[in-house]
């Protein structure tokens, strides 16, 4: 019997699953698991903004790896980190991107501590650096990390709740901590301006009926304190609403956000908007495993907004497909047309993707 | 003519028995999910919505404060189709989506933990403290606990995990 039972753990442990158990305790209240996600990224450019050509260029772009190790520590404490590296053709950088402590008050509640990223908008508290879980090959731009017109990260302590009705499922996060590190920088001076953030509240709502699971929306909120390196202060207030159709052939994600400053040391009060409308179908042919979809991004800067004076304006059209090669692993192509309305540049790419889950 | 009417009743009774076993063949073609837990759990019974947020990671400790683990049988197997199919109203590939992005989110530490076999199921459920799994009603382990559905047990009139 004792060799059954092993035997039933170990050919248990080595199945295909949604995580990669390296470790378990003998009564299974305690254990390690891994799961990983790696992306390779091509693309060529028609055309390159002057101030970018350092960034981006033809050909490689970047090979990425991120590992979430998730640890069970009792029965109801949990610690989660996400690690990644990053090869470029001119840089290596790794960092730790989330690492967060979790206990299980019950069933519909949980506290946590930690660094997060800031669950503001849909994008990033959904993909987060997980490009096979998203359909298309980048996130939006107005959820670009690398961009930062949403805050990417937060560092802090999270109440999580879930709420049921006879006709609605609401989760809510609520947050308080120190947003914003660095995630900015103004490159429009001799030497680079850095922005940082400090005290932020943070709350997002997700909601879905019950009668039909398919269906999701909300929106997020959170106020935050800003300081420039050069003494500028600012409050930060940005808000944002989603909405998401998720069927077994069509998904229908749409988004839109609102970030305002207002200076504490008259710089002005400046408003900028962002939204994203991405539709994908899958095809019946090839055994479901071709997805063909479509975004429109579309990010208005205020030219008077200081802690954005590195973004500018800019509308994007893509048309892609992927292909899910095997159960964990898909290819995307892209088609893409970007206007940058400062730089009023038109630039035509296309782009490619390998990316894999393990 | 005496002999005559005791072969058409022997035939119609042969007929009749055979229409009856028929019967019972159809019936048969319909198999129950049996939900067995370890021991140590204390509910007797579960609703069928509860069993669906238990399958969603949602319910993560039983009534009596234990901690829930889930197993769920490999992929090509009726149990598993039937729970996702029927109980969850997924597809496989939305099944595993939905699990990793859900470790991915820190919603849980880790996905259900993957059986071969009923047997298997059965083996490990006696033996992992707030164990769960859900077997085919031919193959319930002699000596396991059994969840009763909606206040009904496997085999009563009504049990809604009965499917094709």
């Amino acid at each position: 019997m004792l060799k059954k039972i092993v035997f039933a753990a170990l050919v248990s442990s080595s199945l295909p699953s949604t995580a990669t158990t390296l470790w378990e305790s003998d009564d299974t209240l305690r254990n390690v698991n891994l799961i990983g996600f790696a992306h390779i990224d091509v693309a060529q450019f028609d055309s390159l903004p002057e101030q970018q050509n350092t960034q981006i260029d033809d050909g490689f772009q970047e090979a990425r790896v991120a590992l979430h190790l998730s640890s069970r520590l009792s029965s109801r404490i949990t610690t989660f980190i996400e690690a990644e590296l990053t090869v470029t053709e001119d840089n290596t950088s790794d960092s730790l991107e989330r690492w967060v402590v979790k206990y299980d008050i019950d069933n519909n509640s949980q506290i946590s501590a930690g660094r997060y990223h800031a669950p503001v908008g849909y994008w990033n508290q959904y993909y987060h650096h997980g490009r096979w879980l998203q359909i298309s090959k980048d996130r939006p731009v107005q959820s670009d990390f690398g961009l930062g017109f949403v805050p990417a990260h937060y560092v802090g302590v999270m109440y999580e709740r879930k709420i049921r009705t006879e006709s609605l499922t609401i989760d809510l996060d609520i947050g308080l901590g120190q947003g914003r590190e660095a995630d900015l920088i103004i490159p429009d001076f001799s030497s680079p301006v850095t922005v940082k953030g400090k005290e932020a509240f943070v709350a997002q709502i997700n909601v879905t009926p019950n009668k039909n699971r398919k269906l999701n929306y909300g929106g997020s909120t959170w106020v935050g304190d800003l300081k420039s390196s050069d003494g500028s202060t600012f409050e930060e207030q940005v808000f944002t609403a989603h909405f998401r159709y998720s069927g077994i052939t069509g998904d229908f994600l749409a988004e839109a956000s609102a970030v305002k400053h207002d200076s504490q040391d008259a710089r002005g009060n400046t408003s900028n908007y962002g939204a994203y409308l991405q539709y994908s179908h899958r095809l019946s042919v090839m055994e479901g495993r071709l997805r063909p979809y479509v975004r429109l991004d579309y990010l208005d800067i205020d030219e008077d907004d200081y802690v954005f004076a590195g973004l500018q304006s800019q509308d994007r059209q893509t048309l892609g497909i992927r292909y899910d090669v095997t159960d964990n692993s898909a290819i995307k192509f892209e088609i893409r047309h970007d206007d940058l309305k400062d730089d009023d540049l038109s630039i035509e790419s296309i782009h490619g993707q390998f990316s894999a889950f393990f | 003519m005496q002999y005559f009417k005791v072969l058409l009743v022997f035939f119609l009774l042969c007929s009749a028995s055979t229409g009856f076993a028929q019967t019972d063949a159809n019936a048969d073609n319909k198999r129950s999910l049996v939900v067995i837990v370890n021991p140590t759990v204390q509910q007797d019974s579960i609703s069928t919505e509860d069993l669906r947020l238990l399958l969603l990671g949602d319910i993560r400790f039983w009534k009596g404060g234990g901690l829930v683990t889930l197993l769920i049988q490999a992929p090509v197997s009726w149990e598993r189709d039937t729970v996702l199919g029927e109980v969850m109203k997924m597809s496989e590939p939305q099944y595993r989506q939905f699990w990793i992005s859900k470790v991915f989110r820190t919603e849980a530490a880790s996905g259900p933990k993957v059986v071969l076999s009923n047997e298997m199921a059965g083996i490990l459920v006696s033996r992992i403290p707030g164990a769960i799994a859900f077997v085919d009603d031919a193959e319930v382990p002699p000596d396991a606990k059994v969840l009763k559905v909606d206040n009904i047990l496997p085999g009563e009139e009504g049990y809604p995990l009965v499917f094709k």
